[in-house]
């Protein structure tokens, strides 16, 4: 039995027991995410760690989350369980377990399974353990729009999976039978049970010698820390207003008495993404904009209780996007977000990541074998008043990692011809964007089809630029070359022989690129990480003729006129303004 | 001739430690500040302080930090990186991983300058034949820009090399006779498996470390001339090698120093008979936490050390975790009341406030020692007492005034964060292995692992902890205990059903051509599906078949994960080998009962009486009846650290000098 100094369940808690408390629940939530993430056979989970595991309160609001969870998941659960607590009519009984898949419960996508099973004090019921994983075959995480949800899978409304610990086999049957890989699902399956299991056995343990009201206690303290930090970020700033755009969303985020409220608004027309997922998007941008001025606020919830999200646009009912789309759209909502403190709070945040390029490749070999292979290429992150941002990573949202490229020449018919870091890619900046990834694929046999999901270009801030958009070249020898920019889907059937060239954005740049230290831009060049062309046109560095030595004095009068001139506001608006 | 004390030694972050055993089998302990600009020079002074003449050492078996403070500090060599075309940037683009899941990431610097990453003309397939041949007339233009970007070591590494590493070998063989002045390191040579960017990572640093390694190790010969000791360097897997070994190895030794004291638990778990042992290694500056089952560390067959730097490397599976006695307590301004202990840490200079060198943040020490959980004298280490004034000085300045308390008040609140974050940390390594904290022993050791022991314990619900004589230096005495061995990870890559003795002869035959006997620990490396996590099976003999394998895997997942993974699905990826060289060691259990026999006979004439420091019994643990037990609050003196027993804690000594702490209330 674990032991804390807290001295009775109504007492409120002091700081070194909160900390205490909080400490032993957050390494418990950890623990659920690592040994499913461990456990799995799947690539979502085992490859990707697409896992979220979160204590939330009675009626979904997020009280302590797992640290490494996949910070959308995490917040879409919650949007998913004020669902279930408002539904049941049926009292929660010990060990009870539901799931639920449907984004119209608030699930983020039909392969992202929510598990949750309620903590009861006494019959008094504290709040829910919830474990979010995606298991790839339980949807089809296809990467085009859908005329009807069910086209992607089987749609699961929170139903009751197992009653005072057992399961229900009917219903495991009957999820493994609409997977696309019954054995593989089934362990990971397992797995996820397992780790709620876990949970609830570590959580009750802490929290159950601490009487019922302990999860009131947990939330006051959490609902404080997170607006005393929105309040002290609005202290700091010098605006009441805080707007971005990250094309087609716009964000208008401002203080209330509560805490802040955040419009977001859809440009592009009627928009697929559901007003639930864009609520946990909003939320977690909130969480890692917080986080920053309250490192503790990376794990805890809060949010419910002072943050007003307005979605101006219903939910869809018809077109959907599909599960991986769900995400890079969401992705973008949170960028905006982003967008909207870095302009005025520097600190807090940095300038847009770029986002994953994703690629789904089918095809046949010669032997009439079939393959299939899903794989992001992460592209550059932002920069930020602190520094350049990081080369080829995942955005958080899409946690694709790039196999090795001996593990892709040895699991599917292609040849990596090149893998590298695509010069000038970063958006230019004081501090430039992370570069983006350049991978060409040979198709050696049979034939293929492959859907690719490119972003589009990250907008710089304060000045920065935006690092250039994904891209797809395809070299067939009957057709040509053909060239494709982000943003766009399409499919494209492959022969023996076509190449495919995938080029990851660069994530955004942050300040005026005028302002670099010429040291450090030596030093770009000297990596090849920008060409001399781009030293002189974006950032004012003039070499001297035939070399790549500057021109000091040429370089100090360009970089003063262009500083001088040009409001940030132009530089801004075009690139081609210093072409 | 050689002589006949044997010396462990072990360079931490905070205080270097030897332990000096002689042929009478008495230990004896001996602790020097660390000298983070100079470790040989501090490693020499732990040896005067020891008082042991050169002459009379027969072995010094030393666990190092050189490589990780290399590593740690960037200075390594100048490193090239040599890879094939197309693929210049594989240690720059990584796995395409975030550093944290949130917030800005700052750009990576490899340890190879992308300018200085070459390509070479060369391709094979994923089956390990030729695409196309190597283009050799390449190579001597390539050893210009070497000596023109005056680089000093460099790593070649081609794709699928680990299939076929002709190429690599005909490149190293060319460069070797152009480039006679430089190090290169081959990339099938240190990880002969499948994944370029490991591959990549792990010949890059070798790379980056050789030439160090190669200084530091002749810098130790030279001093040690005439003398007659023979010296072996600690290994990350629990072995020890030659100097020799060392320097063309150095990689091996990254996590020499807590390997040793896996190692010394391991020992300590055979002789009390515990099946299942987790460590709590607590120094200056972290938390080193193993688990050790029926007497074996458990091994693993990668460590990430940083940031994109994921290295194959045969190890004992050590988890870190930043805080210790000298980690700094941070507040917390945007919360009423939160605070933070760790990851920074003091270090060895300044060091806590306590420790009166300059030291003005608090640390969890200062923190211990208000709340009356340290011996303030520390004559037995030469060492000035510790400064209580300073210690409430640094409390009040940075910490009391957010809390709103007193100095002893903020303390207890700082130790109960420590401890808070400690249980956590140990939680997550049992849930890792599917163990209830109930089902294991936690020994405590290094000199801040003892203090916080019974509350991190009690906290997790583990019932009984063993905090040895020697825990200050336990790591050092693990230094002793650690054999000569040779370590081999050899590719395998088949599922597991087609596992068989014979296969595993082969393999070791591979391993180790030169069949010199010894004691073999082996481990296979498994691997499910598409997942990336890998787990270890050990064998337990050389005769085990596919199916007892299978067997034994599908108990521990089942036991760690809640899966039975589908046995098609279980593939063995490589061979984890470990020859330890049959030769008489230090017998622990005699060595330790005569040296805490020895000392309870020197405190018995000395007549030393039960003291009481700032209200907490003081009782040095020679002076306790064996086996009678006695209970909390009470500070047991040890020889350089201190076990503080809480209210409630019943806790006895045995004649192994262990302090056993029954936590159960």
């Amino acid at each position: 039995m674990s032991q804390l100094s807290l001295p009775s369940a109504t007492a409120a808690l002091t700081s070194g027991a909160w900390i205490a408390l909080r400490q032993q629940i957050e390494e418990a939530l950890a623990a659920m995410d690592t040994g499913l993430r461990r456990a799995a056979a799947g690539a979502g989970i085992g490859r990707h760690g697409e896992t979220a595991s979160g204590f939330y309160a009675a009626d979904g609001a997020l009280l302590v989350a797992g640290r490494e969870s996949h910070p959308l998941l995490l917040e879409a659960a919650g949007e998913a369980l004020a669902y279930l607590a408002q539904d049941r009519e049926e009292a929660f009984a010990p060990e009870d377990v539901f799931w639920t898949n449907d984004p119209h419960c608030g699930a983020a996508s039909l392969e992202d399974l929510v598990i949750a099973t309620p903590l009861l004090a006494q019959g008094t019921l504290l709040g829910f353990i919830a474990v979010t994983a995606s298991h790839a075959g339980l949807g089809k995480s296809s990467l085009t729009p859908v005329a009807h949800l069910r086209q992607e899978g089987l749609i699961l409304p929170w139903v009751r999976a197992a009653r005072a610990g057992a399961m229900i086999p009917e219903l495991r049957n009957l999820l493994v039978a609409n997977s696309e890989s019954p054995a593989d699902f089934l362990q990971d399956l397992s797995g996820h049970l397992h780790a709620v299991h876990l949970g609830r056995a570590a959580l009750e343990d802490l929290l159950l010698p601490l009487g019922s009201e302990i999860a009131e206690r947990i939330r006051e303290r959490v609902a404080g820390s997170c607006r005393r930090a929105i309040g002290s970020i609005w202290q700091r700033s010098e605006q009441p207003l805080f707007t971005a755009t990250v094309a087609p969303f716009s964000v208008r985020i401002a203080p209330t008495e509560a805490g802040v409220r955040v419009q977001v608004d859809n440009a592009g027309g009627p928009c697929a993404l559901s007003p639930a997922l864009t609520q946990a998007a909003v939320r977690a941008a909130l969480r890692e904009v917080l986080s920053v001025e309250a490192p503790s606020l990376a794990v805890l919830g809060g949010l419910a209780e002072t943050v007003e999200i307005v979605v101006n646009w219903p939910a869809p009912a018809a077109r959907l996007l599909g599960g991986v789309s769900r995400f890079a759209e969401a992705q973008r909502v949170a960028e905006a977000v982003l967008g909207g403190f870095a302009e005025s709070l520097a600190h807090l945040t940095h300038a847009p990541d770029a986002g994953c390029a994703l690629v789904d490749l089918r095809g046949e070999r010669a032997d009439g074998s079939t393959y299939h292979l899903r794989l992001g290429v992460p592209g550059g992150l932002g920069a930020s008043v602190f520094g350049d941002g990081l080369t080829h990573a995942t955005a958080p949202f899409l946690p694709r990692h790039l196999p090795s490229v001996e593990d892709i020449e040895r699991a599917v018919p292609v040849r990596v011809l090149r893998l590298e870091a695509v010069p000038d890619s970063a958006g230019p900046g004081q501090y430039h964007g992370g570069s983006g990834a350049r991978l060409e694929l040979l198709l050696l046999e049979g034939r293929g089809e492959v859907d690719v999901l490119l972003p589009g270009y990250a907008p710089g801030a304060r000045g920065g630029m935006r690092g250039t958009p994904g891209a797809l070249t395809v070299i067939t020898p009957e057709a040509g070359r053909r060239e494709e920019r982000g943003p766009t889907r399409c499919t494209i059937a492959l022969r023996a022989g076509d190449r495919i060239i995938l080029e990851s954005p660069g994530g955004a740049g942050w300040g005026i690129p005028f302002q670099r230290s010429i040291l450090r831009l030596e030093e770009d060049l000297q990596r090849d990480l920008i060409t001399s062309e781009h030293a002189q046109n974006r950032y004012g560095l003039v070499l001297k003729p035939g070399t790549r030595e500057k021109d000091d004095h040429l370089t100090y009068r360009v970089r003063h006129y262009l500083l001088s001139t040009l409001a940030v506001e132009d530089i801004i608006a075009g690139e081609e303004l210093l072409d | 001739m050689r002589g006949a004390v044997q010396i462990g030694i072990d360079v931490g972050g905070t205080f270097t430690d030897v332990i000096a055993c002689g042929k009478d089998g008495y230990l004896s302990l001996h602790k020097v500040p660390t000298t983070p600009h100079d470790i040989g020079q501090g490693l020499m002074a732990a040896l005067a302080a020891s008082g042991v003449p050169i002459a009379d050492i027969e072995e010094i078996a030393h666990g190092t930090t050189v490589a990780t403070n290399a590593l740690l500090e960037r200075r390594g060599a100048r490193t090239g990186l040599l890879t094939t075309r197309g693929f210049r940037d594989v240690l720059e683009l990584r796995d395409g991983g975030r550093r944290s899941l949130r917030g800005w990431q700052r750009a990576f610097n490899p340890l190879v300058a992308r300018q200085h990453c070459w390509e070479a003309n060369e391709r094979m397939r994923g089956d390990g034949n030729i695409l196309e041949a190597l283009q050799e007339d390449s190579l001597p233009a390539l050893v210009d820009a070497l000596r023109r970007e005056k680089i000093a070591a460099l790593a070649v590494s081609f794709l699928h090399s680990d299939r076929n590493p002709g190429h690599e070998e005909r490149a190293e063989s060319i460069l070797r006779h152009l480039w006679p002045e430089g190090w290169i390191i081959r990339g099938s040579s240190v990880c002969p498996f499948p994944d370029e960017r490991l591959r990549a990572s792990t010949a890059a640093l070798a790379a980056f470390l050789a030439p160090l390694m190669g200084r530091y190790v002749g810098d130790l010969e030279r001093a040690l001339t005439g003398a007659s000791a023979e010296v072996r360097f600690i290994e990350s897997a629990g072995g020890s090698c030659t100097p020799d070994e060392a320097r063309r190895h150095p990689l091996q030794t990254i996590l020499s120093g807590p390997a040793g004291g896996a190692r010394a638990a391991a020992g300590l778990g055979v002789l009390l008979d515990i099946p299942a042992v987790l460590t709590a290694d607590v120094g200056g500056t972290s938390l080193d936490a193993a688990l050790i089952e029926d007497g074996e560390p458990e091994l693993r067959g990668d460590r990430t050390l940083e940031f994109g730097l994921r290295i194959a490397l045969p190890s004992v599976a050590i988890q870190t975790a930043g805080i210790g006695g000298g980690s700094i307590i941070a507040v917390d301004e945007s919360i009423p009341g939160g605070l933070r202990v760790g990851p920074e840490s003091a270090g060895a200079a300044p060091g806590p406030a306590c420790f009166g060198k300059g030291g003005r943040k608090p640390t969890l020490t200062d923190a211990n020692l208000l709340l009356g959980r340290l011996v303030e004298d520390r004559s037995d280490l030469g060492l000035p007492p510790l400064d209580r004034e300073a210690a409430e000085r640094a409390l009040l300045a940075d910490v009391c005034p957010s809390l709103g308390l007193d100095p002893a008040g903020a303390a207890r609140v700082i130790a109960e964060v420590a401890e808070a974050r400690m249980a956590g940390f140990l939680r997550t390594q049992l849930a890792a292995r599917g163990l209830a904290p109930s089902d294991a022993t936690l020994v405590a050791f290094g000199g801040a692992g003892p203090i916080q022991a019974a509350a991190v314990a009690r906290a997790l619900g583990m019932r009984r902890v063993v905090v040895p004589y020697l825990a200050s230096g336990f790591s050092a005495l693990g230094c002793i205990l650690c054999p000569p061995a040779q370590t081999a990870m050899v590719p395998m890559d088949m599922p597991l059903a087609a596992f068989t003795p014979t296969r595993l002869a082969e393999r070791l035959a591979a391993a180790f051509p030169e069949n010199g006997g010894g004691r073999l620990r082996l481990a296979l490396v498994i691997a499910r599906g598409e997942n990336l996590w890998e787990d270890l099976l050990p064998l337990h003999g050389q005769d085990e078949t596919a199916e007892a394998l299978i067997r034994h895997y599908h108990a521990f997942t089942e036991r760690a994960y809640g899966v039975r993974p589908a046995t098609e699905s279980i593939r063995v990826l490589r061979l984890l080998a470990l020859r330890e060289e049959a030769r008489s060691q230090l017998d622990l259990g005699s060595a330790l009962e005569a040296t805490f026999a020895c000392r309870r006979t020197e405190a018995a004439a000395a007549d030393r009486a039960p003291s009481a420091g700032a209200g907490v019994r003081q009782i040095a643990v020679e002076t306790l009846e064996i086996e009678s037990a006695d209970e909390g609050p009470v500070q047991v003196v040890l020889p350089g650290a201190s076990v503080f027993i809480p209210p409630g804690v019943r806790f006895w000594v045995d004649r192994w000098g262990n302090t056993v702490l029954d936590t159960r209330m």
